[in-house]
């Protein structure tokens, strides 16, 4: 068993975040099959109590407030992993090409980058859905393109130490190609920063889609979606507190998962953490 | 060597700035819509909505509107919102600015008196099981959606105990206790997410420096660990502290738009989610630009500050 897992399975915010992950991917997939309502259906009257029947009450149409909950987690953990994915893809070609060239295309690409770190996070992605118009793929599309810059600057990083390697040089001795060079030599040896990075960007993206559907700018109803149960709720908050309370320890408890893990993960990969 | 290392980037600045112009006025021309019919209403005439179109100005090609939109910001003229009762831009973002400012300020200052003590706590206990309390500390904080918080807050302080009230603003002028009473809930928002993100960056820039050489050294001396500890070690800790103090800056900026949502407090956020609503492209093009110069400004601070604080940045 190597070294990284061994230092994981032995750190409980690795244990502890996994485990909510896991049971989180699990009831999402498994949904249909174990919950008894759908997350649309009227199944009682508004407002209902908590109970053994409906475990967070009900909410202002009669839904059960539980079982849109599990099915929330759909669109926030869909509009995670895709929108970092957009991230990722857009990030890593740029980062490698703006570390591994320098000069002047160096420069345009970082100074790009700096012009979209310029623009708070979610102030671009609002700008990008006023022009595109609030939907779910709009919201990937724009969380995704505003955290690319995250994904340029580290592994522009990485391949700036990481070209002056001898073994970088020896391969360019060897007549390697800058396109081989980077896809087989350096991108291998910056994968472990980029999955800390992929981590813990996922989790900043729920929270981002999440913002976007409270302010009414996300997922359309009747599909659940914590950041607008969470401002019906907020609206309802003297009829149900429950309600947005619900809504708010999803989004977190799924945000502190994915941290979890990522932050035992940096743990786990820094080479200059002494095994206890 | 110095000069010209500030000339440099407020070059770089420059330029930065006028590509997050350009950004922000394509981006809002390109919005659908007629910005002279929404602020006509539902059927207006032929004559009128020509008569407006002409006076904003929409009916000239797109360069120019461009040129002369850049040129007149150039000059710090926002231009007028229509839709507000030809307001002047500028004079609805200053005032939300600094309120913004003010919310920014003391959440940070708040974030700043619980992450420097509690991350040198950690540091030097690290392993044990204070740091391991911090560290679900910090890492609850990072994870917590700011505007549940809020509601959270919202619903203890105010629905239940009935100590302070639930959102809005009194103008210190206007009222200076009531000010201060509205004030706090949103503070303690923004601080407690300040405070878990600086937590963890303290702890580690401490770790690191306490690891040193000189430190080893200032201990053999005999000196007390506490001295050690504030007086040799914290000074060269904070140095890259400073740095992610400024970078988390914008990212306060950001996540304050929907915390000002939640309580009402009329600051930048606020006026643009209110803008984008009414459609008033001019005071959202205005507060987006504004919001983009000050992180600007600050990384720039930042960056001067850093080489003037550690004598091993170069400035070349």
């Amino acid at each position: 068993m190597n070294k990284t897992l061994r230092r994981l399975l032995r750190d409980w915010a690795a244990l502890v975040g996994a485990g909510i992950l896991l049971l989180l991917g699990v009831s999402t997939v498994m949904a249909p099959w174990i919950l008894p309502y759908g997350f649309a259906e009227v199944v009682a009257f508004p407002f209902e109590p908590a109970s053994a029947q409906f475990w967070f009450g009900t909410d202002e149409i009669g839904r059960d407030i539980f079982t849109r909950i599990i099915y929330g987690a759909r669109v926030s953990l869909t509009v995670g992993f895709v929108s970092t994915s957009i991230a990722l893809v857009g990030g890593i070609p740029l980062g490698l090409i703006s570390g591994y060239r320098g000069g002047l295309i160096d420069t345009v690409l970082m100074r790009l980058m700096d012009m979209m770190f310029a623009f708070p996070a979610i102030i671009l992605a609002l700008a990008i859905i006023a022009v595109l118009g609030p939907n779910l793929l709009n919201a990937m599309i724009a969380i995704g393109v505003m955290q690319i810059p995250l994904f340029a600057r580290l592994v522009r990083g990485n391949t700036l130490s990481l070209k002056n390697q001898d073994y970088v040089q020896a391969a360019i001795a060897a007549g390697a190609g800058m396109a081989r060079i980077l896809t087989f030599h350096i991108l291998p040896n910056t994968m472990s920063a980029i999955m800390v990075q992929f981590t813990l960007t996922f989790a900043s993206a729920v929270l981002v889609e999440a913002a976007l559907s409270f302010l009414g700018l996300g997922v359309a109803p009747p599909t659940p979606s914590w950041g607008a149960m969470l401002d019906t709720g907020r609206k309802l908050i003297t009829v149900s507190p429950l309600y947005s309370v619900s809504a708010g320890a999803a989004i977190f408890v799924t945000v502190l998962g994915l941290n979890l893990v990522g932050d035992a993960l940096r743990d786990a990969l820094d080479p200059r953490m002494v095994d206890a | 060597m110095f000069f010209r290392f500030i000339a440099e980037r407020l070059f770089h600045m420059a330029i930065v700035m006028w590509l997050v112009a350009t950004l922000v006025f394509f981006i809002f021309r390109v919005l659908p819509g007629d910005p002279a019919q929404l602020v006509l209403g539902l059927e207006p005439s032929r004559a009128s909505l020509e008569a407006l179109r002409e006076q904003m100005g929409l009916n000239r090609p797109l360069f120019v509107q461009y040129t002369d939109w850049l040129w007149r910001v150039a000059q710090g003229d926002l231009g007028l919102s229509i839709s507000q009762g030809n307001r002047a831009v500028a004079s609805l973002i200053f005032p939300a600015l600094w309120r913004t400012l003010e919310l920014a300020a003391i959440g940070i200052l708040i974030g700043l008196l619980v992450s420097i003590p509690l991350g040198i706590l950690a540091a030097r206990r690290a392993g044990t099981w204070v740091d391991q309390v911090t560290r679900l500390f910090a890492l609850a904080g990072f994870s917590l959606p700011s505007y549940w918080l809020a509601i959270l807050l919202m619903l203890a302080f105010s629905y239940q105990w009935n100590l302070l009230p639930a959102g809005g603003y009194v103008a210190p002028n206007e009222d200076f206790g009531r000010h201060l009473r509205h004030l706090v809930l949103p503070s303690i928002t923004v601080g407690v997410v300040m405070a878990a993100v600086l937590t963890r960056f303290m702890r580690s820039g401490m770790l690191e420096v306490l690891r040193l050489d000189y430190v080893r050294t200032a201990h053999a001396k005999g000196l007390s660990p506490a001295n050690v500890v504030y007086r040799h070690a914290l000074r060269n800790a904070m140095i890259p502290f400073i740095t992610v103090v400024g970078i988390n800056f914008g990212a306060l900026i950001g996540g304050m738009v929907v915390t000002e949502q939640v309580f009402a407090w009329p600051g930048l956020g606020w006026l643009i989610i209110q803008s984008i609503t009414v459609r008033s492209y001019a005071v959202v093009q205005g507060a987006v630009l504004i919001t983009a110069a000050l992180f600007v400004t600050i990384n720039l601070i930042v960056d001067l500050l850093y080489a003037f604080i550690d004598p091993r940045v170069s400035y070349g």
